[in-house]
């Protein structure tokens, strides 16, 4: 499937390329020279668009890159260009020079943990510090080789787009400039196109949708954002790299408050999420302002600040999405909805449940004293848990006794106060959640967590991809998955288009699908009927043949029939600990679950 | 007073609530229970007004207000205590109380305030405290107060015993029984903890996958274990 | 170093701290307290500073014109809400696109009623000398001032019913509802609130900024610098920030140069950001 569409993605992508360069030598100079920088910002346009459309960053950031990438081509250019007779080495430099700068952002903003407000925020931040930096180098003391920084006024004498030649550089007009843009951003923007699709593209999408599931399948979630800032730095530097080359000069107002937020407008215009989107967006925005120019006048910034507002209003998606939409309708005629299956759950007609492929071996669980201290409530307050490898262990208790604390540390969503926890003889007390998901843990929160946007097939694939890092493996698995949770079908559909029956079944097939060799599960019965609840012992007494299996569970109906040992919690320790029957038979634990204080008391 | 017919509600396009059927006379005390995930928050939120209805009518008292606002069902004397409790967090005990009373526009809100501190000194000893400065039992002895500032005719309580010492516990039953007996307030409780609720409450519905399945004296719970069994996952 | 030059010091570091408050208590309360990225902030302020130029050109007192211009950017806030805000709550990117429309258009209908041309108003009241030194007298109201809009500040939001309703609104609104709150009229008015007190930061700015139509560009970012790093506290947060960033930036400038001055009070705000990722006031117990 995605060769296909990998093949196509080339098709239109050498169609428009054609199209582009013969319109690119056709049209006339002056319209040359304009739509050159409409290209020009259309890939800073692009680069925004995988930054925030697919990899979920708010990033003022994509102009400050710009304009590092037109200072890095200037400076590079007329130092170089002179020996070198061509100035393609300085637009690489312009790239490279912004992903490096990006990176060192980056990893200053993930690694820190910023909220994404903050990331909005702080990028703009460090854009307006470049803009009074660069604007107060008008000393000549401040210059690089031969290029004078130049204040205000920016880099003078930017060398043109030049190629080498067989008898000297060759120069390109008008017309060859504006063909060698629309050349570097159709190829750009298949490659992102194709990038997307593949499996870096498809977990970048996954920690868009849903971070902390991303982090809990076991991908290190701050170094795909990295990653994504880092190629959209690069190709906002290749942008900028040529805006020097197109106007010979390079200026800090690139660094200013209205290009960082034009960007953002482009994509906004075009719709955040499609390639085509950006390129649109840039032609709307700057076609309407410079129509306007020619004759409105002063009223330009009027009506393009109406248009902006109508635009968020009106099309909160963008133009192409909108559009798209509207033709789809047109074209194609509304799909009988199929009856939703209420309740697919596995069932002896499909397959056997996938067994898992790889080779590690179930590990025990071990805590030791954990203490949890939220603000000044003690949710936990010293409980040890010591569960054999390859069985079924359930965690009970009334609400706010601690059991759901004690997952969340098993998981490690957060870090204990004081204790350990250990997986096998590994200790697992400092690790992320990420690390101890590649460690062979398999999670199930009591609240939905999958992919809402992505494909049903997207969401187990995902899950399944981690442990081999073998596109094609993961996908045959998650056919298999998809198939013994009788889902096939809807594989293609967006999991958040499934019903809430099947959003169960979904994230039970995503453990599965990641190979775990410890299985915790967070009120995995919670909002199910009788029937369902069934199935689900079944499920977790297969999953159980070869892995641990922990079990939160505040029913204790289910607890029965799934019949494994319990250990209850009561006021952040571990109360009792027994069979269910054992258990049940103690007055005293009843007492506790059902707050009774004593039984002589009911009937009062 | 309260009586809901074939409500369907829940979170996006997902109905929690199943063409559910309720009925709370005036002066009755109510618990509400049934399992995790049977739709027992989603209920009261949805006689709030916090979640919007999908199908179905709410009136209280006589009147539709199956489209008003959470804050115009407050107004006309409804009132909320949720789960985990929701205090205001940056404002001092005084000032959460205070502003149940500006919020619904009640006019002698200084003498409910008076018997709000008198029925519940612990909060006069404490005024000046931020919300968040709180234990989990004041706290929810606050949210009661602040409920009573709206001056309801109608308490809607979602699991008040929850992660609470059991001393404390059996002061807030207390607490609302006596709301109940002396100032006639009608009150609609969702529970886990069975004690409480039948200490609390006259009248029980058992709730199921979105529908109140049994109805019945609250007393008897304690007693048949097959409804516990069935019902409640005890 | 001599008395007089301690008090001359001390005096352009307070301010360098006064400004920065008047520029961001507005947004404090419009970003920091309702989580509304508001581009136009800036034209708020040249607004509140246009307005005032308007008043003193009618003939009223300087004063009198700046309280004016305060209220009727607050009228404009509330309108601004009615017709654009109260439709994108929660929309981050939409929110940031739609007032960076409306900073564009405001821009341009001061260009239209004013023209492009830098203006002002004189500096009212004269200078005091210290020892060797002299001293602008408005600079001491504005730092009276920055004082006196913290105050406000501070009786509205913990004296008033609105206020207090507006607190409750902003810290659960849920909850809010539930307790007979109608948020939409509190977010209408603490929008119109923040604007007022852009506005009055405009005023303050008039006498002693260039009054053009593009000035609110030169002090929205540090504004928005300031209530980050102030972080969720309204009046702690950004009295705090404000005092850390004005002292860094007035302390650099005299030893250095004011560029240095702008660039390390963005440095150590980027660093301060890194440390307490929720700014100052993020872990503050009581957050006003």
């Amino acid at each position: 499937m995605t060769q296909r569409r990998t093949r196509s993605e080339l098709g239109v992508g050498a169609l428009l390329l054609i199209l582009g360069v013969a319109l690119s030598t056709a049209v006339p100079d002056y319209r040359a020279q304009e739509w050159a920088l409409w290209v020009i910002y259309g890939l800073l346009a692009l680069s925004f668009t995988f930054v925030w459309g697919h990899a979920g960053i708010f990033s003022f950031g994509q102009a400050a890159f710009f304009g590092i990438g037109g200072y890095a081509y200037g400076i590079t250019g007329i130092d170089l260009s002179g020996r070198t007779n061509e100035t393609l080495t300085a637009l690489v430099a312009a790239a490279c020079v912004a992903a490096i700068v990006a990176a060192a952002l980056g990893y200053f903003i993930f690694y820190g943990n910023v909220g994404d407000v903050y990331v909005a925020i702080i990028t703009l931040a460090v854009t307006l510090v470049l803009l009074t930096v660069m604007s107060s180098t008008a000393d000549p003391k401040y210059h690089v080789g031969a290029a004078a920084l130049g204040g205000y006024n920016g880099l003078v004498g930017v060398p043109p787009l030049m190629l080498p030649g067989a008898d000297g550089p060759v120069l390109l007009g008008s017309n060859a400039l504006l063909a060698g843009c629309v050349i570097l951003a159709v190829a750009v923007a298949v490659l992102l196109s194709i990038l997307r699709r593949r499996p870096f593209g498809r977990i970048v999408a996954g920690v868009r949708e849903n971070e902390l599931r991303t982090s809990l399948l076991g991908y290190d979630v701050r170094r795909y954002k990295l990653a994504s800032f880092v190629i959209g730095g690069a190709v906002a530097g290749l942008a900028g790299g040529l805006y020097a080359a197109w106007g010979l000069f390079i200026n800090p107002a690139v660094f200013g408050l209205q290009q960082a937020a034009l960007v953002a407008i482009w994509v906004l215009v075009g719709g955040r999420d499609s390639i085509l989107g950006a390129f649109v967006g840039v032609a709307f925005v700057q076609g309407l302002s410079s129509t306007l120019g020619g004759s409105g006048g002063s009223a330009t910034p009027i009506v393009l600040g109406a248009v902006l507002i109508a635009v968020v209003l009106v099309l909160p998606r963008g133009m192409v999405p909108s559009a798209t939409a509207l033709l789809r309708r047109f074209l194609a005629p509304p799909r009988s909805s199929p009856e939703p299956a209420t309740a697919a759950a596995p069932d002896a007609l499909r397959p056997e449940m996938p067994t898992r492929a790889n080779t590690m071996a179930p590990q025990s669980i071990e805590a030791v004293d954990l203490h949890k201290t939220f603000g000044g409530v003690q949710a936990l307050r010293g409980a040890s848990l010591s569960l054999p490898a390859q069985s079924v262990h359930c965690l009970i208790g009334p609400n706010g006794a601690g059991k759901s604390t004690c997952f969340n540390l098993l998981a490690g969503r957060y870090g204990p106060t004081k204790g350990r926890v250990r997986m096998g003889t590994t200790d697992i007390t400092r690790l992320r959640p990420d690390q101890r998901a590649r460690l062979g843990m398999g999670i199930k929160l009591q609240v939905p967590s999958f992919y809402a946007t992505l494909t049903a097939y997207e969401n187990v694939w995902l899950a399944g991809y981690v442990r081999h890092r073998d596109a094609r493996a993961a996908g045959e698995r998650a056919h298999a998955v998809l198939a013994w949770l009788g889902l096939t079908a809807r594989a293609g559909e967006d999991a958040g288009s499934l019903s809430h029956g099947e959003h169960q079944w979904l994230e039970i097939g995503m453990v599965v699908a990641g190979e775990p060799v410890v299985v915790l599960l967070d009120e995995p019965t919670a909002g199910m009927g009788r029937e369902e609840t069934l199935r689900t012992v079944d499920l977790i007494r297969a999953l159980a043949v070869d892995a641990t299996v922990v079990v939160v569970e505040h029913d204790m109906e289910f607890v029965r029939v799934l019949d494994a040992p319990v250990t209850m919690f009561h006021e952040g320790r571990v109360f009792a600990s027994g069979s269910i029957s054992e258990l049940r038979a103690d007055e005293q634990v009843l007492d506790i679950y059902l707050g009774r204080t004593s039984t002589a008391d009911v009937a009062g | 007073m309260l009586r809901a017919e074939g409500l369907r509600a829940g979170y996006g396009t997902t109905p929690v609530l199943q063409d559910l059927d309720l009925s709370v006379a005036a002066g009755e005390r109510v618990a509400v229970l049934g399992r995790n995930g049977a739709g027992k928050t989603t209920l009261l939120k949805t006689l709030m007004g916090q979640l919007p209805l999908m199908a179905g009518t709410v009136t209280f008292d006589g009147q539709d207000v199956s489209r008003l606002p959470a804050h115009a069902r407050a107004r006309l004397g409804i009132a909320y205590v949720p789960q985990g409790r929701q205090i205001f967090p940056g404002l001092s005990v005084l000032d959460n109380l205070r502003v149940a009373a500006y919020g619904t526009g009640r006019k002698d809100w200084k003498t409910t305030l008076r018997e709000v501190l008198d029925q519940f000194p612990v909060l006069r000893e404490k005024a000046d405290l931020a919300g968040a400065g709180l234990s989990g039992g004041q706290q929810q002895i606050l949210a009661l107060g602040r409920a009573l500032m709206t001056r309801p005719r109608l308490l809607l309580l979602d699991e008040p015993s929850e992660g609470i010492q059991p001393s404390v516990v059996s002061t807030i039953a207390a607490h609302v029984r006596d709301v109940n007996e002396r100032q006639g307030i009608t009150v609609v409780l969702v529970e886990q903890n069975l004690e409480f609720a039948v200490r609390v409450a006259s009248h029980a519905k058992v709730m199921d996958k979105g529908r109140i399945v049994r109805d019945l004296p609250s007393a008897e719970i304690l007693a048949d274990r097959q409804l516990q069994h069935e019902y409640m996952g005890v | 170093m001599h008395g007089d030059q301690l008090v001359n010091f001390a005096a352009s570091l307070l301010t360098s701290v006064a400004l920065l408050v008047v520029i961001s208590l507005g947004l404090a309360v419009i970003f920091g307290m309702m989580g509304v990225i508001n581009l136009a902030h800036g034209e708020f302020l040249m607004l509140g500073a246009f307005f005032t130029l308007s008043g003193v050109r009618a003939g009223l007192n300087v004063w009198l014109a700046m309280i004016a211009a305060a209220l009727a950017v607050g009228l404009v806030g509330l309108a601004v809400e009615r017709l654009l805000i109260q439709f994108l709550y929660g929309r981050l990117a939409a929110t940031m696109l739609a007032t960076w429309g409306l900073s564009l258009i405001l821009v341009q209908v001061v260009v239209l009623a004013y023209g492009p041309a830098t203006q002002g108003i004189p500096t009212p009241l004269g200078a005091v000398r210290v020892g060797r030194y002299s001293l602008s007298e408005y600079n001491l109201v504005l730092i009276g001032a920055a004082l006196l809009l913290l105050a406000v500040v501070f009786l509205v939001f913990t004296r008033t019913r609105y206020g207090t309703m507006a607190r409750a609104a902003t810290q659960l609104p849920d909850m809010a509802g539930a307790v007979g709150i109608n948020a939409r009229r509190v977010n209408m008015l603490t929008f119109g609130f923040g604007a007022a007190l852009a506005g009055a930061g405009g005023a303050l700015l008039a006498p002693v900024a260039g009054v053009v139509p593009s000035m609110g560009q030169a002090y929205v970012g540090r504004a928005f610098m300031t209530v980050v790093v102030g972080g969720p506290g309204v009046l702690t947060g950004t009295a705090t920030a404000a005092g850390l960033l004005g002292s860094v930036d007035s302390l650099v400038s005299n030893v250095f140069s004011s560029f240095l001055g702008t660039a390390s009070l963005l440095l150590v705000a980027i660093v301060l950001l890194r440390l307490l990722p929720t700014g100052i006031s993020g872990r503050w117990r009581r957050q006003l």
